[in-house]
């Protein structure tokens, strides 16, 4: 009797820890939970007028108005990434969004253009790395981040990092700093781009970059937000990669995967940096 | 005669042991070097601060944590003192690092890279290339 009390109670001790590893792990998916304040923002940024000036200078300056550079990892330098707006149309349709032709011409030349700092396994800190130089292109005393600057010319900077870095979080803060100082440098404004995923267990890296934009300034795209309706939130079962269909906006089935949302609010973030590019050119004397 | 042999070994021996000593020194060189790859392979940061001079210690960091979201190893890795100082060498190393992410892999040849080391209170130290 002695001995199957014993038993008991251990098989209950043990239902209990399992019942806490559960609810540990279930009530720990919002980033409420870890004191969080990025999960607000709106999805796609209104421009500051810091942003507004940071356009103003790197049109002076001679950026191009018309290009943007991409700065990621494997989300980034794949050719599902906004690669198909620089292709024919048989590779895409806008369905509803037939509004955002405009962005396509716009930016004609950077959807498609392979990226010296987007690449598979990126962290932040590669961007950085003189050992990611493409050495075929760049010079020795560049990084992959002033090389694809130099050679592409961009105004602005989709930069969408964090993933990699949730190996080691703790590093993320201070070499996004490092980019987006540099990318400040040169008068080209950084767009931050908060993550669909929280490999860090903690939301911590989305904070990081939130804190940083509200330091410098910078638009917030919260591609996050604009997925957490979908299937274990746009996320594939490794919980990292997103899901994905097509491009072809008019089908329904499209709308079921991130990639989709990934794409529409790019050219979302994209049309509205137009828009201000476009009203800075027309203040400007001819 | 026998004294002559004598001092003649000795003499040999010093030398040899001479020799000795300033190989040692060389190769002391060098592993800091191989350290860094090293830690760049098994992304051993805590490595990081005992084998590189103060002022180059955050851009060691950086050059690791570059290769944090790919799984990276040596290939045919060895390093040599192409140029030796007392307080400052340079070290060059062979082979690659071989960094893949799923099926993709990346060769990062090492052969195009001068490592300077520089001798701080008594210890070799990576200090850029």
């Amino acid at each position: 009797m002695k001995y199957h009390r014993k038993t008991l109670l251990s098989y209950f001790f043990v239902l209990f820890l399992l019942f806490l590893l559960h609810s540990g792990s279930s009530f720990a998916q919002s980033p409420e939970d870890f004191g969080r304040t990025w999960q607000n923002y709106p999805i796609i940024p209104e421009f500051s007028d810091t942003a507004r000036e940071i356009l103003k200078a790197g049109i002076e300056a001679g950026n191009d108005p018309h290009a943007f550079s991409k700065v990621g990892d494997c989300d980034t330098s794949t050719s599902w990434y906004l690669s198909d707006y620089d292709r024919d149309q048989v590779y895409y349709d806008l369905g509803d969004y037939e509004y955002l032709r405009p962005v396509l011409d716009f930016y004609k030349g950077s959807f498609a253009r392979l990226s010296f700092t987007a690449k598979p396994g990126f962290s932040a800190a590669s961007v950085l790395s003189t050992f990611w130089l493409n050495y075929e292109f760049c010079q020795y005393d560049e990084l992959p981040l002033t090389c694809e600057y130099r050679l592409h010319n961009p105004l602005a900077v989709l930069i969408s990092l964090g993933t990699n870095d949730g190996y080691n979080p703790p590093v993320f803060k201070e070499n996004l700093r490092q980019i987006i100082e540099i990318t400040l440098s040169q008068n080209r404004l950084p767009i931050l781009m908060l993550k669909a995923d929280n490999i860090e267990m903690n939301y911590s890296i989305n904070q990081d970059i939130v804190e940083l934009a509200e330091e410098y300034d910078l638009p917030v795209w919260n591609f996050w937000a604009a997925i957490q309706d979908l299937d274990n939130h746009g996320l594939q079962e490794d919980n990292i990669h997103l899901t994905f269909f097509s491009n072809y906006f008019s089908n329904p089935k499209t709308w079921e995967t991130a990639w989709a949302y990934r794409n529409l609010t790019a050219l979302q973030v994209l049309e509205k940096l137009q828009i201000e590019i476009e009203k800075i050119l027309d203040e400007m004397p001819q | 005669m026998k004294k002559t042999l004598y001092l003649m070994l000795i003499l040999i021996s010093i030398l040899a042991l001479g020799a000795c000593s300033k190989k040692t020194d060389s190769s002391e060189a060098v592993k800091p070097v191989e350290e860094f790859y090293n830690a760049i392979v098994t992304q051993n940061r805590d490595r990081v601060s005992s084998i590189t001079c103060a002022e180059w210690e955050k851009d060691a960091l950086r050059e690791v944590d570059a290769f944090m979201g790919v799984k990276s190893e040596l290939k045919d890795f060895s390093c040599s003192v192409s140029s030796e100082g007392k307080d400052e060498s340079f070290v060059v190393c062979k082979g690659s690092i071989a960094a893949s992410y799923g099926a993709e892999v990346t060769d990062f040849p090492l052969e195009n890279r001068s490592h300077k080391v520089i001798k701080e209170q008594g210890e070799w130290h990576i200090c850029g290339y």
